[in-house]
């Protein structure tokens, strides 16, 4: 009885031993495949640095012309500094001095856009291309969020203290105000303002010296 | 003899009127430096919604189109007992401030035991030119000369044989830049002007004024407000308008008129505006009992603002 009893618990035992093997060399495994594929994903680039003034920096790291820009990284530009990004959806973007912008997410593949970036302060100006599928391409900022609403757009946002300011030269942007969720669209030649906690202010139309500063302040390179 | 001579005399004095007050404005539109303007009516983060009963207060590439119904009290046969005017202004921009607007419409005529007449009102046209843009004090000025084009409509429902121009003034002011609370979006605008008759046909001062509290700068600018998203939109809006006769034409249109029009405007800032006011008239020849105004307001620059239809003819610069 014993040994029979012995006789099927030993292999059972053993049994169970290697599927609890079999079972953690998997979890082991998805584990390493998901830090693998996290990995890949932190690393793959978003875009690549091609014009560059001032003290740059990522993360600390001084920026250069050519170097690559890629998703979770947070740019600096200081006073006086400019950068230019060119994406890898061929869209362009161009940072203000002392601005600092973080790029959430930027992928782009044959199933659409997802563009993420988040303006903690200063200026940029996105030249957004159109792309085949569906396009999400979004700046955020502490008031609120513009994105993208057409398929293509030329634009600038400015992240004040307590406030965000949206110009459009071409295409159409949506801002929404974090606070109260209430948005505007905004049509080529218009811009708005958005104050922390309200409603964005009824769009308006920009005069050529509104859009000639905001393009100076973004367009100054070396 | 004596009656030509007289009105030889009221012709030269009236072309002389003219004369003055066109070399007046013409100096006034050379004598102001178009700095930091811009050509819409906003000024800063204050919109001015389109009015109903004054000319807008600056130029701008629109399309208007109101309507307004009046009774009237009827003594005679043939009397208008209702008139309900149709009209449409498109306005178009030459520069970022200076613009034209083309008006016209029909006037139908309900009238005391007679049928009921539709026919044309004479043809307008109107430059206007933003002389005066401070955003930061949310003020702008604009000035204006129309001109009213003489026997281009139906004599039949009062449309006049003799033209018209007048030269005036508007202006638009927001309360945003003042330490007043919840009284800042408040705004007043005004009107002002001198409609020069030709011929046999009565002069008058014109002039009106309008306050209205924006709800969307209530919301944009000054407070977070739990209240209805359509509430959002509106702008409480009074406006009055009078006028006066300066020079009197026996047989003509000569009694002061004054009416009071409160309403409220909505717009979302989609490309359009919906009005609507009652018309109050104080006196006998404004109207008798309570009318309606209602006008669409559609903006061609926000809908259609990469075509001609949308932006200036001429742009100072061509941007990068």
């Amino acid at each position: 009885m014993y040994k029979l009893l012995g006789g099927v618990r030993e292999p059972v035992g053993r049994g169970a031993s290697t599927i609890m093997e079999r079972k953690l060399v998997g979890v082991l495994f998805t584990i390493f495949g998901l830090i693998f594929w996290a990995g890949a994903a932190a690393a793959t680039p978003a875009g690549t640095v091609v014009g560059v003034s001032g003290s740059c920096t990522d993360h600390g790291r001084a920026l250069n012309r050519g170097d690559v820009v890629q998703i979770g990284d947070t740019l600096d530009v200081p006073a006086g500094g400019n950068l230019k990004l060119q994406m890898a959806d061929g869209s362009v973007i161009s940072v203000a001095p002392d601005s600092s912008m973080t790029v959430a997410a930027y992928s782009i593949d044959g199933s659409g856009r997802d563009v993420r970036l988040s303006l903690a302060r200063g200026a940029l100006r996105a030249q957004v291309t159109s792309v085949t599928g569906p396009s999400t391409f979004e700046v955020s900022t502490a008031a609120g969020t513009a994105s993208v609403g057409s398929a293509s757009a030329d634009w600038f946002i400015e992240a004040q203290p307590d406030a965000a300011q949206v110009g459009v030269l071409a295409g159409t942007i949506d801002l929404t105000s974090t606070e109260t969720a209430q948005s505007v669209s905004i049509p080529a030649r218009w811009g708005t303002h958005l104050e922390t906690g309200l409603d964005p202010v009824l769009p308006r139309v920009w005069a050529e010296r509104e859009f000639n500063t905001v393009i100076r302040l973004t367009g100054a390179y070396p | 003899m004596k009656n030509k001579s007289t009105h030889h005399r009221n012709c030269r004095n009236h072309r002389y009127r003219l004369s003055k007050i066109s070399n007046i404005v013409t100096l006034a539109m050379i004598g102001l430096t178009p700095t930091a303007v811009n050509a819409y009516t906003a000024a800063g983060d204050r919109n001015f919604p389109g009015q109903l009963v004054l000319p807008q207060i600056g130029p701008t590439d629109a399309l208007w189109v109101p309507i307004t119904t009046q009774p009237f009290e009827a003594v005679n046969p043939n009397d208008k007992t209702r008139q309900t005017d149709f009209n449409a202004t498109y306005s178009k921009l030459i520069t970022e401030q200076f613009g034209i607007q083309l008006g016209d419409g029909l006037i139908h005529l309900d009238r005391l035991h007679a049928s009921s007449i539709t026919g044309g009102q004479n043809f307008r046209a109107l430059l206007q030119y933003e002389t005066i843009l401070d955003p930061s004090r949310e003020f702008l000025l604009s000035i204006q000369v129309e001109h009213e084009f003489g026997g281009t409509g139906d004599q039949a429902v009062g449309a006049k044989k003799h033209g018209a121009t007048t030269p005036g003034v508007t202006f638009g002011k927001g309360l945003g830049d003042l330490p007043i609370g919840y009284w800042r979006p408040l705004a007043i605008t005004g009107f002002a002007g001198y409609q020069a008759a030709e011929g046999a046909r009565t002069s008058f001062f014109q002039a009106g004024v309008s306050i209205q509290y924006s709800i969307p700068y209530l919301m944009s600018k000054v407070a977070n407000v739990d209240i209805p998203p359509l509430v959002r939109g509106m702008t409480p809006i009074a406006e009055v308008f009078f006028t006066t006769p300066v020079s009197r034409i026996s047989g003509q249109g000569t009694n002061t008129t004054l009416v009071v029009a409160p309403g409220v405007s909505y717009s979302r800032g989609k490309g359009w505006e919906l009005g609507i006011e009652a018309m109050i008239p104080t006196t006998r020849a404004t109207g008798h009992g309570i009318g309606v105004v209602a006008q669409l307001l559609i903006q061609l620059d926000y809908l259609l603002p990469e075509s001609l239809l949308g932006r200036p003819i001429f742009v100072p610069t061509e941007l990068p």
